[in-house]
């Protein structure tokens, strides 16, 4: 059998440190800058809900993408062990940047959409399908590169967002439905589903440790 | 599941990548087999076993009993 060194292991406080403050002022910046070209002032709160999950879409994929382009830099604010954890997962990487990257982009453009506002519908919804299409085509690719462990994190993913998304909208809809909360609109429809997405892909992480700084 | 795949792998020399890409997996799967956070299909138990030349209940202990033994 072929021995080989143990790997260095890394600071694990330093690097969460820099996770931290490299997401910090990514985030910031963002906002800053995503939130001015939004015209906050004239949206409503679906509205602004719904940009918000897109831009956590959009930087989610662009700081793995990031880590694509810089391996040992991005080693240092993804939580892979090192920069060969990166290239050996760098199809499946690659795939996700893209699929964040359409979505996000796909859902800060909805709210701006309609007669008479900066995006037309039919371009818009044109983007949507795109997205999808592409998230469809992707997966279906990916799909036979999984391990056993991520299409098990794949199914839980998809368990609990089944669970979460389909509790919360049969809850919030009867409650409309008997006047005792206002209905819920074709946005809030939206960020239901996409941000319970979000949230499941992160619960069913946390639950394999894949959030543990390593 | 409780395993002591940690010793066996630091045992050999190993590190989680290398012993990955012997298994066939990712080096998330191993960390998280480690950590107790994901317990392996019967085929990888087996791969593991073999790839250490031990029994599958030497990695991974359970400690259930049948009643009445």
């Amino acid at each position: 059998m072929m021995i080989i060194a143990a790997e260095p292991k890394v600071n694990k406080t330093r690097k969460l440190l820099s996770q931290l403050v490299f997401g910090g002022l990514i985030g910031g910046f963002a906002s800053y800058f995503g939130l001015g070209v939004l015209n906050v002032e004239t949206m409503a709160p679906d509205q602004l809900i719904v940009s918000g999950i897109g831009l956590i879409y959009v930087l989610m994929g662009v700081i793995v993408g990031f880590g694509l382009i810089a391996p040992k830099l991005g080693s240092s604010i993804l939580n892979v062990e090192d920069a060969n954890e990166i290239n050996e997962q760098r199809r499946i990487l690659t795939g996700s940047t893209i699929c964040m990257v359409a979505l996000g982009a796909a859902l800060i453009a909805l709210p701006l959409a309609g007669p008479n506002r900066a995006i037309s519908p039919l371009v818009c919804f044109g983007g949507l399908v795109a997205s999808l299409l592409i998230l469809i085509v992707i997966s279906i690719r990916d799909w036979k590169h999984y391990d056993e462990m991520m299409m098990q994190l794949s199914r839980d993913a998809g368990n609990i967002a089944f669970c979460g998304i389909g509790g919360t909208l049969l809850i919030w809809a009867s409650a409309a439905w008997l006047s005792l909360a206002p209905a819920p609109t074709p946005l809030a429809l939206v960020a239901t589903i996409m941000g319970g997405f979000l949230l499941s892909i992160f619960v069913a992480s946390a639950r394999r440790g894949l959030l543990m700084p390593r | 599941m409780e395993n002591h795949l940690k010793d066996y792998r630091e045992k050999a020399g190993w590190s989680q990548g290398e012993l990955a890409r012997r298994l066939g997996v990712s080096r998330q799967t191993i960390n998280a087999v480690e950590t107790d956070k994901y317990d392996p299909s019967l085929p990888l138990a087996l791969r593991m076993a073999k790839l250490f030349a031990c029994q599958v209940p030497e990695i991974f202990i359970d400690h259930w009993e049948a009643e009445g033994e």
